[in-house]
């Protein structure tokens, strides 16, 4: 269901991909001239949904006017019409490249069976990566050169009858991401509070709990308020529904506190069990000293990767309540 | 490729290269972007809107057109007319061409009557 009127979302169309200080002025400019040109053509009569298509085809596709308003047709390796097309094949191919090579995985795991479980597990990424990337190029690359020959595979008139709805969803906050939002953090909750033991390492027989659960449980209140801000920001997004700027100041004071929280519990406590780490080591064998030290020092790469996470939403968060400010 | 489509490509180029002029000579007085596509059209120049909207905006942001918005009319237009520098640019685009043309048209027309 289009709810906007076809004229709406062709200049809608035009506009978005000019620089969003041409934006106003070209969908007034374009606004009258589509009147005027209606005005011509129906004169006095109500402007049926053929007289508007009929306009709306001469002036042409709202890409090609577009490329036309920023005089430059070919600025990109791959542009539109093409570009919508590339995305929906990246996503199939990059898809189908990642489900064969779990499929592969699997079957390699009960055709050969793996020496050390976790080395063999842990060589799905780098194979995966590969694959993933492999597949990249090959999309890209024959985009490109759809792009770069200008190759067509809808006509004109189809564009326009199916250009997208105006809704501006660049502001806006997913219900369903604030919903698995709170899941999340209360998942968290209850996985470090509740069960933290479940989170183990087992060989020959024995589990290994990989955090210490004492020092976890010594510091309950803090695993608490770091959950409860995560939960507070999702709960606010889920009132305000798009970027504000009360969100952004939600966001920004809960990691600055999530931050502190962090730093206070992973520097200067044994968060992460010893045993755990031994135990690891042993498993990995002779894998030479960068392993060693990457297990030896997890503890502080965990705190680096949570404030890496925490610096990375922060800036998410600014990004999108600035373009949603710059949009409105 | 046949000789249609050869004259036609030529076409094109030959009417491309004397639209910033033509838009140019229009712009004496303030116009908006639909009256100048009915005046080229009046004059049997027939150019397309998605063409020249454009085109007045790279003009104008070349500095040789200015713009400015009226909207007391029923409806808002946007009316464009030459700067001090568009009506010198416009001058000597109009010396260049006619000089173009006259020395154009007598090699044409020369070779016209020598095959006569």
């Amino acid at each position: 269901m289009k709810d906007n009127s076809l004229i709406e979302r062709y200049v809608h169309a035009v506009s978005k991909k000019l620089p969003v200080k041409l934006r106003k002025d070209v969908s007034d400019e374009l606004n009258s001239i589509i009147s005027d040109m209606l005005e011509e053509r129906c004169g006095e009569l109500v402007p049926t949904d053929k007289d508007i298509l009929m306009v709306l085809t001469t002036l042409g596709a709202p890409y090609e006017l577009a490329n036309k308003y920023r005089g430059n047709e070919q600025d990109c390796l791959i542009g539109e019409p093409h570009f919508s097309n590339y995305i929906w094949w990246l996503k199939w191919a990059l898809g189908i490249t990642l489900i064969a090579q779990v499929i592969n995985h699997i079957t390699l795991f009960f055709s050969e069976p793996a020496q050390n479980y976790l080395l063999f597990f842990l060589a799905f990424i780098p194979e995966a990566l590969r694959n993933l990337i492999f597949a990249f190029g090959v999309v890209t690359l024959i985009f490109a050169f759809l792009h770069f020959k200008g190759t067509r595979f809808e006509d004109e008139l189809e564009d326009l009858l199916n250009l997208p709805d105006i809704t501006d969803k660049s502001g806006s906050i997913s219900k369903w991401d604030c919903v698995w939002g709170i899941g999340f953090n209360i998942a968290f909750l209850v996985l470090f509070l509740g069960i933290p033991q479940v989170m183990n390492i087992y060989a020959d027989g024995i589990r290994t709990p990989i955090f210490n659960v004492d020092v976890l449980m010594s510091y309950w209140y803090i695993i608490v308020l770091f959950t409860g801000l995560g939960l507070a920001e999702e709960i606010v997004g889920l009132i305000e529904r798009k970027y504000s700027i009360k969100m952004m100041v939600t966001n920004i004071v809960a990691n600055i506190i999530s931050a502190g929280l962090a730093i206070f519990l992973f520097a200067g406590r044994q968060i992460i069990n010893p045993d755990a780490i031994d135990k690891l080591i042993d498993i990995l064998g002779d894998t030479g000293n960068t392993a060693v030290n990457l297990l030896t020092n997890a503890q502080y790469y965990i705190l680096a990767l949570i404030l890496l996470g925490i610096a990375i939403d922060a800036f998410i968060t600014v990004f999108r309540t600035l373009r949603a400010k710059n949009n409105e | 490729m046949d000789n249609n489509e050869i004259i036609t490509g030529l076409a094109l180029e030959l009417r491309r290269g004397t639209l910033v002029l033509l838009t140019l000579s229009q712009l004496k007085k303030p116009m908006y972007g639909y009256n100048l596509v009915k005046s080229l059209e009046d004059a049997n120049i027939s150019v397309e809107a998605n063409t020249l909207y454009p085109l007045m905006r790279r003009l104008e942001s070349q500095g040789l057109l200015s713009s400015e918005w009226d909207t007391d009319g029923s409806k808002p237009r946007k009316y464009y007319i030459l700067t001090q520098d568009g009506k010198k640019v416009l001058e000597k685009s109009e010396k260049i061409w006619f000089d173009l043309t006259n020395k154009v048209n007598s090699i044409l027309e020369a070779d016209n009557n020598e095959g006569q």
